[in-house]
């Protein structure tokens, strides 16, 4: 049975867990990981198999570099024109529009024009002109995407508006790998997305929680917190070095400055993946509503230290998981 | 050959009542390019019906149950004649079932008066691939079968334009293509514990146990191995390219050389020799299930061009050899029909220069088609099967074509049995 053993936590940003068998594939522009306790090796090997296939065919339905993908017939299509969507690209822009709604706009799968107005394609900063961030303005946000329940279909409308499921696709697929390991009665599995979003699937037989830590990403031997996760979902949101992060909310905020990194413990991946990318640039308070309105979620920022903010250099911590554990 | 238009109903857009007969991955694949018609495609799903219940099925038939909104019912059924025993309002119907069950259910549906959409291999029998046409022009059914890159957008356009209008390749000498799997991607599939289908059913419908019903691609009997799998759709495209030309010969080597416990050969290399108006086409054809190498392609090679076609979405090219002037092609780019993407390296001699510059021969000019497959894959070959239904279409690949494709593939692992060279005539394609 499994132990945590010294250093061998969770590691969003790394990672090592003991004991647990250990698959890995390569999808969505990332590597998928499982860490599945079973006592049968090749029964685990087997249900992470069709995990993986899972994850593989979300891929096609939701990249928007496939040129017939679900995401890339939306982004083609005419304002005006019904798109008839899969079940899972459907089910995923809702939750992407609830997660727009509820934060205040901060997480938008609609911000590409955004991007483009501020950022060289080299990524580096460009310095638009007022009108140009207007325009961009005008072609981001979820009110201009309707969805359709009775018929499981979307209508963009407004000419020019893309979207891109990267910020909530890997979330999606993690809930949809939890899905399949239950199907084989392989819950004991925790479901890493990539580094930065870690969904337990259930806690191992023994043992408390799935340990996990966060580090500092300017600094990785340094550890921010710890703490065990036995439920739901941890995404990380950080800014690398010469990396640049825009607010779609206002025309005046637009470059994030404040904020080093974030992190969400949320009930599933996609609230996860979703709230880490808006608590870049939600204000403390906006951060603590949410972590209020929304049950068993938690919020944990790292400032950035050239951000002016004097009030606290180091990170902070909002909601009510009590576990987590700030390394002072 | 029967014209296949001749067949369908009266046009317009009537309502399609469809059944999916095997709901494994491919089943999936294909229910979902019609779910994602719309609403107003005016196909209507009434069932499903696969014997793996706590698997296949209740994906499916969840699924279906989802989009009952749209007008979609998904009645499950285990035993397909039961199903079309009691689905009195059927149109058509989608066999996704293994290879060697294509036949039975085929005729079955044409003996109840439906058109069918059979997945390719047609079957894993000439004898039993034969007797579905016979059966559907008996019934004056469509049968389509499932080479869905006849109704690409991207290969009609390359078949089309490319070869045929503009000639671009001008004689094709050579074609070669592959597919070409990694070792993680060929390991058997399993089953979550609990889901096993009941011994009786698994014996009632042809298999010995659970892994064999999961990998009947490997079986003998039942499949017919990777050449089939997946060699099947790119010799399909080869014979199409070339006017629908059938080989003369086939020519072949492979074997059961690392998945030990496959029966069915898991690597596989056949050489076509293909007569055509203009000359012999010699084809090779590979495909592995122990490395990827390369994905998937067909690249066909004329004496004046090189075109590289593969389904997936994005993959194409087009050369033009060096020594073929520019101003050849010019006017098919200024007409829009390709884009010149990356012009020759420059000539040896430079002009006013009296030296030769030596060194390897010069890159060609790279094309590219300016076409995108925008839908998802199958479904415009499920909307060709539909609108033939309705009459406003004819199929892109009826059961004639879809034997003689059958007879090209079927006869590689005979070819590597025998460990000689197979001789074919025109009549070994005809049904």
């Amino acid at each position: 049975m499994m132990k945590p053993q010294g250093d061998r936590v969770v590691d969003v940003g790394s990672r090592s867990i003991a004991d647990a068998h250990h698959f890995a594939h390569e999808a969505m522009a990332t590597v998928f990981e499982l860490y599945i306790v079973e006592e049968d090796e090749t029964y685990a090997r087997q249900g992470a198999q069709a995990a993986f296939a899972e994850v593989d065919r979300l891929e096609l339905e939701m990249s928007r570099f496939l040129s017939n993908s679900d995401i890339s017939r939306l982004n083609d299509a005419e304002p005006g024109q019904t798109v008839a969507l899969g079940m899972d690209s459907f089910e995923c822009l809702c939750r992407a529009k609830e997660m727009f709604g509820k934060t205040g706009g901060a997480f938008d799968i609609s911000i590409g024009a955004l991007y483009a107005c501020w950022l060289h394609e080299d990524r580096t900063l460009r310095q638009p002109s007022p009108k140009e961030i207007q325009h961009a303005h005008a072609l981001t946000g979820l009110n201009h995407l309707e969805l359709d329940e009775e018929g499981f279909c979307a209508e963009v409308l407004t000419e020019g508006v893309q979207f891109d499921l990267g910020g909530i696709g890997k979330g999606y697929a993690a809930e949809k790998v939890a899905e399949i390991l239950r199907e084989w009665s392989l819950g004991q599995a925790l479901v890493l997305a990539g580094a930065s979003s870690v969904l337990s699937v259930s806690v191992p037989e023994g043992m408390s929680g799935w340990p996990m830590k966060l580090r500092n990403p300017e600094n990785p031997n340094e550890v921010l917190a710890r703490f065990e996760l036995k439920e739901g979902a941890v995404s990380g949101s950080g800014r690398q070095k010469g990396q640049h992060i825009i607010d779609p909310r206002s025309v005046d905020v637009g470059l994030v400055k404040g904020r080093l990194a974030a992190w969400s413990v949320a009930p599933d991946a996609i609230a996860a993946d979703a709230s880490s990318t808006a608590f870049m640039m939600l204000s403390d308070e906006e951060i603590n509503e949410y972590c209020l309105a929304n049950a068993r979620t938690a919020a944990i920022i790292l400032p950035h230290a050239d951000s002016g903010d004097f009030s606290s250099q180091t990170v902070r911590c909002f909601g009510e998981l009590e576990e987590i554990e700030l390394e002072t | 050959m029967i014209a296949n238009s001749a067949l369908g109903q009266a046009g317009g857009k009537k309502d399609i009542n469809i059944a999916l007969l095997g709901a494994g991955a491919q089943g999936q694949v294909l229910m979902n390019a019609i779910l994602k018609l719309g609403k107003n495609s005016g196909i209507k799903f009434r069932a499903v019906c696969d014997i793996w219940e706590k698997g296949n099925l209740r994906r499916v038939s969840r699924t279906l149950k989802a989009y009952g909104r749209l007008g979609h019912k998904g009645t499950a059924y285990v035993d397909y004649q039961e199903m079309l025993e009691k689905e009195k309002d059927l149109d058509a119907v989608l066999v996704a079932t293994p290879d060697f069950w294509h036949a039975e259910h085929t005729i079955a549906c044409f003996e109840k008066g439906l058109h069918v959409y059979c997945e390719k291999e047609m079957s894993n029998s000439l004898e039993a691939a034969k007797s579905m046409v016979l059966a559907g022009r008996k019934a004056g059914k469509l049968l389509q079968i499932g080479h869905q890159r006849r109704s690409n957008p991207r290969y009609i356009y390359c078949n089309d334009k490319i070869i045929k209008e503009a000639n671009l390749l001008n004689r094709i000498t050579n074609i070669s293509g592959q597919w070409h799997r990694s070792r993680a991607g060929c390991v058997d599939l399993s089953w979550p514990k609990g889901t096993e289908i009941p011994k009786e059913t698994l014996k009632k419908f042809g298999f010995d146990d659970m892994p064999q019903f999961r990998n009947w691609r490997w079986y003998k009997g039942l499949g017919g191995g990777p050449i089939v799998d997946l060699g099947s759709h790119q010799i399909d495209v080869y014979s199409w390219f070339l006017d629908n030309a059938v080989p003369s010969s086939v020519m072949a080597s492979g074997g059961v050389d690392y998945w030990k416990d496959h029966e069915w050969y898991d690597n596989a290399i056949a050489i076509f020799e293909f007569p055509t108006k203009k000359g012999l086409v010699r084809a090779s054809y590979e495909t592995l299930t122990t490395n990827s190498s390369n994905g998937y392609y067909e690249l066909f090679m004329g004496d004046e061009g090189t075109l590289l076609i593969s389904e997936s979405a994005g993959r194409g090219e087009l050369y033009r050899e060096s020594w073929v002037e520019e101003a050849k092609w010019d006017p098919w780019v200024q007409k829009g029909m390709i884009n010149l993407e990356k012009a020759s390296a420059k000539a040896a001699v430079k002009a006013g220069d009296d030296e030769v510059d030596v060194r390897e021969s010069a890159t060609p000019a790279l094309y590219r088609m300016p076409i995108e497959m925008k839908d998802p894959y199958h479904q415009p070959h499920l909307v060709n099967f539909f609108e033939s239904v309705r009459g406003n279409q004819t199929l892109n690949c009826p059961g004639e074509i879809g034997y003689e494709t059958a007879v090209m593939v079927l006869k590689v692992n005979e070819a590597i049995a025998a460990a000689r060279k197979i001789e074919l005539k025109p009549e070994d394609f005809k049904v």
